[in-house]
């Protein structure tokens, strides 16, 4: 044996480390089909990304865009293969619906602010500028970036003060569905409307891209009727919900053309309530969630989604069945537009000629409630100006109490965008009806009596059926 | 004629003649309205002349019931038919009267005796005929003092009708106050009579709790007995206006004017008030009238301090046997004990008060019509203050309340009781508008030349708010 040289223990030693797990570049993807380490130490989880820089992700070449009802997509520009882009935290004014607006606080103009749409790899820049009265910070929910990055204020980095701009500079190492929302004064920021959704594309998707992609932000307000400023010390008495800010029927339906691999995602920035969101016509999967995707074999069928407050959830379906689908959280109290709560229980009760008498006092009182609620079109009576209590919807069959955290999902045949197609065209009988009296007898169906209370309630007082001039003529044929 | 029988009659007759010479009695004259009262009330313009007494009273007063009776109209009733007036009234005549016994001398005295001498066959003769000659300096004195009492009654009772005018105003509007009151209240019952009904009803349903019943129920309850008080205030201030217009139970059927009349738009001229109501004063003249008479009567009783009687005249007498013997008479009181300096102090003293008491009746003028200015200047205020600003909110309140009502964002109970609270503004309002028509009154009588009675204040209580609801609603 000859002389062992320290020079060819350096050299043994860099062709053992050539095939080292650093050298050979393993990432932490969690889509990757690349070597993962075993039982080394884990690596920063956007490592791989930053060692390979990515061109920054286009629409349409890299990914279909998503849809974003009655909001839109963050812009952005690209500079140094970084793409760039600009928050502005500031009071707003939104039309919340028709009949309801409010002065509150978001994002560039609107509350929820608007989608940052980018492709998992893409290096991001964004600025947030706060021109609020108060300090601010922006946190990206679920997103695995550098701690100083977290926008926590107080414990990742000092608030962003007003009239400051803040520079936020990560990677996006995962896909999926996330969301943002200011980490100062989480309570009264969020509770006015300071979220956003945040969609991150994959960079080697599997499978076809979805056919349709949507994305919706669900909300829950305090807002006292009249007023147009959102209270957001309340903590459970919430009278507005909202979907991407709107409340029904100011929300945006999605459509699809039937065939369509929809998408749908669902963030819940709600400050209290998780929202069971139904969907009618469909059992759907729910294939994501702000964690990460869903293996198949763990995919959880449903009709209807819980979304836990500050989390994500991603459904699929395929748009076989054609109509108008509402989509709705289940919450009864949810599908109301500001409901007030101070008022005696009215169900069942016979007024007489009570009306009468008190419009002596009152001109134009009605006694309300005896029959339920009642849509506030239905009404024709005047509320307290910038309130939407009870508004309810028109549809093509009538008036309907409903409203909140409602939307519609529209298939149909030929659906070539997101524009609101219109009703649906129901098909020659296949509309429920009223029963004919030989279809009753030949199914041998005999029909109770009606209670004379129910009866009475029924008709209504005389005052309302002079009002219902104009409006619909509630009765027993509707 | 026998000659010893004519001499004495000669010296009767001539001074008899004397006595002819004092100055007569006026005829006595009817009674008519005091000028001043008939400065400053336009209606006693047409009664100038003399009021209408008699049958033209009836049918005057007929007249003015057959509408609907204003202040005014009610002010010409009691004048024409306030038996307490037409007592006073009488007064002048009383002192007219007694002005013309102040210009009469004393009559004077005849004296005869006639003694039968114990034979019988003659007798003594005595006459004599005397005149309390002191009164012929005092007469001018004396009528001084019945004239000066004449004008203190006349004064006194154009006073009287100017207290009556006032009083009967100040009747009236608190008669029209709490019908307007007893129609609010009524309001208010109502409103509480639906809200327990409909209690009822949802109770009924199996909505309501029997505790939140009986809640409704109390309250209810309670608007009735308080409408209650505003029906017998009716009753009670109707009887002070028919006492006031001189009518007896239920004889004439007689209706006011439904509403309180509305403030005017310009408010009383209110400059130079303290002078306007020294000059106007009845008070302050009858005081000075006062000092008048004291001081007619001082002189009376200095002229008889030291002749408290002087009786001059003419006596004969006859001895039997003898012829008359006639010639003057003198009779006089010597004032040794009583030289009426007792009097005299007297009398001062009596001057001095009068002339304090004339300056303290000033001084009270002076007060009184500053104070009802400050009133009426106050209640004129609050008024505005209610009808420009109070009542109005409260029609806006009601409004949004209803709105918010119409929304489901509160329920019928708070609706009416919101009700309830725009009716208690209202009374209030009304009785602002009674102290207003009060404090008027008040001023424009003292301007008029009547310091008020009692302190000026308003028949009415102020209102209590009634019943508060305790908007029951909840769940």
């Amino acid at each position: 044996m000859s002389e062992f040289k320290p020079i060819t223990f350096l050299i043994l030693w860099m062709i053992g480390g050539f095939f080292s797990p650093v050298a050979t570049g393993q990432d932490q993807g969690q889509s990757d089909q690349r070597a993962d380490s075993e039982g080394k130490t884990p690596e920063i989880p956007w490592a791989y990304w930053e060692e390979n820089p990515q061109p920054p992700g286009e629409p349409g070449r890299d990914y279909t865009p998503v849809y974003t009802p009655n909001g839109e997509t963050l812009s952005w520009k690209v500079v140094d293969g970084v793409k760039v882009f600009h928050l502005i935290a500031e009071p707003v004014r939104e039309e919340v619906v028709e009949g309801l607006t409010i002065d509150t606080w978001g994002y560039n103009g609107g509350t929820p602010g608007p989608t940052i749409e980018v492709v998992q790899g893409d290096r991001v820049r964004i600025y947030v500028t706060n021109n609020l009265p108060a300090e601010t910070s922006v946190h990206w929910h679920g997103i695995i970036l550098p701690c100083g990055m977290d926008g926590v204020s107080g414990l990742t980095q000092p608030s962003i003060k007003p009239g400051e701009t803040f520079r936020y500079e990560f990677i996006f190492p995962d896909a999926g569905t996330f969301m943002y929302h200011p980490h100062f004064d989480s309570m009264t920021q969020e509770g006015m409307g300071m979220t956003g959704m945040i969609v991150v594309h994959p960079r080697d998707p599997e499978g076809p891209r979805p056919d349709r992609d949507f994305v919706l932000m669900l909300h829950e307000w305090f807002i006292e009727p009249g007023t147009r400023r959102p209270f957001a010390v309340e903590n459970s008495d919430f009278n507005v919900l909202t979907i991407n800010g709107k409340a029904f029927p100011g929300t945006h339906p999605l459509v699809a053309e039937l065939g369509d691999r929809v998408r749908i995602r669902i963030g819940n920035l709600s400050a209290m309530d998780h929202h069971p969101i139904h969907l009618h016509g469909y059992a759907f999967d729910v294939v994501e969630t702000d964690g990460g995707k869903i293996p198949p074999e763990g995919r959880w069928p449903e009709t209807t989604v819980l979304v836990q407050v500050g989390s994500v959830r991603v459904i699929e379906l395929t748009a076989d069945n054609p109509g108008d689908w509402i989509m709705h959280c289940h919450m009864t109290h949810h599908t109301m537009n500001q409901m007030g709560h101070d008022v005696p229980n009215m169900v069942g009760v016979d007024v007489g000629n009570l009306d009468k008498k008190i419009q002596k006092l009152v001109p134009g009182y009605m006694s309300m409630g005896q029959k339920g609620m009642m849509p506030l079109q239905r009404m024709g009576m005047t509320v307290p100006d910038n309130s939407i209590p009870m508004l309810g919807f028109e549809g093509q069959f009538g008036l309907t109490v409903l409203g909140g955290m409602v939307t519609v999902l529209k298939v149909r045949e030929e659906a070539p965008t997101y524009d609101d197609p219109g009703p649906y065209q129901f098909p020659e009988g296949t509309v429920a009806r009223t029963a004919t009296q030989e279809e009753l007898k030949a199914d041998g169906i005999s029909v109770p009596k009606m209670l004379e209370s129910s009866r009475n309630l029924s008709g209504g007082s005389s005052l309302m059926q002079g009002q219902m001039g104009q409006h619909h003529m509630m009765s027993q044929d509707d | 004629m026998n000659s010893r029988v004519s001499f004495p009659l000669i010296w009767l007759s001539m001074f008899s003649m004397l006595l002819g010479c004092a100055p007569r009695s006026t005829t006595m004259i009817s009674s008519t309205v005091p000028r001043e009262a008939l400065r400053q009330n336009d209606f006693l313009d047409d009664f100038g002349k003399g009021l209408p007494s008699g049958p033209s009273v009836q049918g005057t007063v007929e007249g003015l019931v057959e509408g609907d009776l204003t202040a005014e109209t009610a002010s010409q009733i009691a004048v024409l038919n306030s038996p307490h007036l037409k007592s006073v009234y009488e007064e002048i005549g009383i002192a007219r009267a007694d002005l013309v016994q102040a210009g009469l001398l004393k009559n004077p005295i005849f004296d005869g005796e006639v003694k039968v001498t114990e034979m019988g066959e003659d007798a003594v003769l005595e006459m004599a005929l005397k005149q309390d000659f002191l009164d012929f300096s005092l007469i001018p004195l004396k009528k001084r003092m019945a004239q000066a009492e004449l004008e203190k009654t006349r004064l006194r009772v154009a006073g009287e009708i100017l207290s009556t005018i006032a009083s009967t105003k100040r009747a009236f509007y608190s008669l029209q106050a709490s019908e307007q009151e007893l129609e609010m209240m009524k309001q208010v019952q109502e409103a509480l009579e639906a809200s327990f009904q409909m209690g009822e009803q949802i109770h009924e349903a199996g909505n309501l709790t029997d505790l939140d019943l009986m809640n409704q129920k109390a309250l209810f309850e309670q608007s009735k007995i308080d409408m209650e008080a505003a029906e017998l205030a009716v009753l009670e201030n109707r009887q002070n206006l028919n006492r006031q217009l001189g009518f007896a139970e239920d004889e004439i059927d007689w209706s006011a004017e439904p509403r309180l009349p509305d403030p005017p738009d310009l408010e009383m001229d209110t400059t130079d008030l303290v002078q306007t109501a020294l000059a106007n004063s009845l008070d302050l003249k009858m005081d000075w009238y006062e000092t008048r008479m004291i001081a007619a009567r001082l002189g009376i009783t200095k002229i008889k301090a030291p002749l408290p009687e002087l009786m001059l005249g003419v006596a004969s007498e006859r001895e039997p046997g003898n012829e008359w013997s006639v010639g003057p008479s003198i009779g006089l009181q010597i004032p040794i004990f009583d030289q009426g300096q007792a009097r005299i102090a007297r009398n001062n003293a009596e001057l001095q008060r009068a002339w304090h008491q004339y300056k303290a009746t000033a001084v009270e003028i002076v007060s009184q019509v500053k104070s009802a200015k400050y009133r009426l200047e106050a209640s004129r205020s609050r008024l505005d203050q209610y009808q420009n600003v109070m009542l109005p909110l409260f029609q806006d309140i009601m409004d949004q309340t209803q709105k918010r009502y119409n929304g489901m964002l509160l329920g019928v109970f708070q609706l009416l009781e919101t009700k309830r609270q725009q009716i208690d503004t209202e009374r209030k309002y009304i009785f602002e508008l009674l102290q207003y028509w009060t404090a008027r009154t008040d001023l424009e009588t003292i301007l008029t030349g009547k310091l008020a009675g009692a302190s000026g204040g308003p028949a009415m209580e102020s209102p209590s708010t009634s019943v508060a609801a305790s908007g029951n609603g909840g769940h």
